[in-house]
């Protein structure tokens, strides 16, 4: 019951992080969509670990279905 | 009543998780238990995104770039976007491995009911062992 309501403007996950990355994001990045200026440019380890799961996954695929002969 | 009303995304996210477990415990073929696992995900997805939600505000674009100080009241929370972004690729990725196995495990046994496949194996009396 201590969760924030749906929308609530001064919950924690909207109060302390993100808004210097809203704020910032033209300044630092000159990326109007912020999504895109996280994902690619504040966060760009995260997703070359992401690239590197799906990499991962392909290989494993292909290993598991390959048929042998 | 108003911890039913204001907080309904709780409650959905939790009878969506609730249904994806019932259907990975109870279920014996491999791939209703593999669709109740993506049901949990997306359980977990749609948690994050509502708690990003702000009231009056928009998606997260930038609409006039020349405006020096930007309001972050007006825009929504980027962050769980972008991070469920990456739990939607890692989704996939398990789901495909999973389909992968259940294919090998379809090619060997000729079925996927847990207990038809937990049958043969009883009656094969292990060979490899000695």
């Amino acid at each position: 019951m201590d969760m924030p309501d749906w929308g609530a403007t001064d919950s924690p996950p909207n109060t302390h992080v993100s808004p210097r990355y809203i704020e910032k994001s033209i300044e630092e990045t000159a990326t109007p969509n912020v999504v895109t200026s996280l994902l690619a440019d504040y966060r760009g380890y995260d997703t070359l670990g992401e690239t590197t799961v799906i990499f991962t996954a392909g290989i494993v695929c292909i290993l598991l279905l390959r048929r042998y002969r | 009543m108003d911890f039913i009303i204001s907080k309904f995304n709780y409650w959905i996210y939790i009878v969506l998780m609730m249904i994806g477990f019932y259907a990975m415990i109870s279920k014996s073929n491999l791939v209703k238990k593999l669709v109740g696992m993506n049901i949990f995900q997306t359980a977990i997805i749609l948690f994050f995104i509502s708690i990003g939600s702000k009231k009056g505000a928009t998606i997260p674009i930038i609409q006039d770039s020349h405006v020096d100080a930007v309001n972050s009241a007006l825009y929504m929370n980027p962050l769980p976007h972008v991070l469920m972004l990456t739990a939607i690729v890692v989704m996939v990725s398990t789901f495909g491995v999973a389909v992968a196995l259940l294919i090998m495990i379809y090619r060997k046994y000729k079925t996927l009911e847990e207990d038809e496949i937990l049958q043969i194996l009883r009656n094969e009396k292990w060979p490899n062992t000695h």
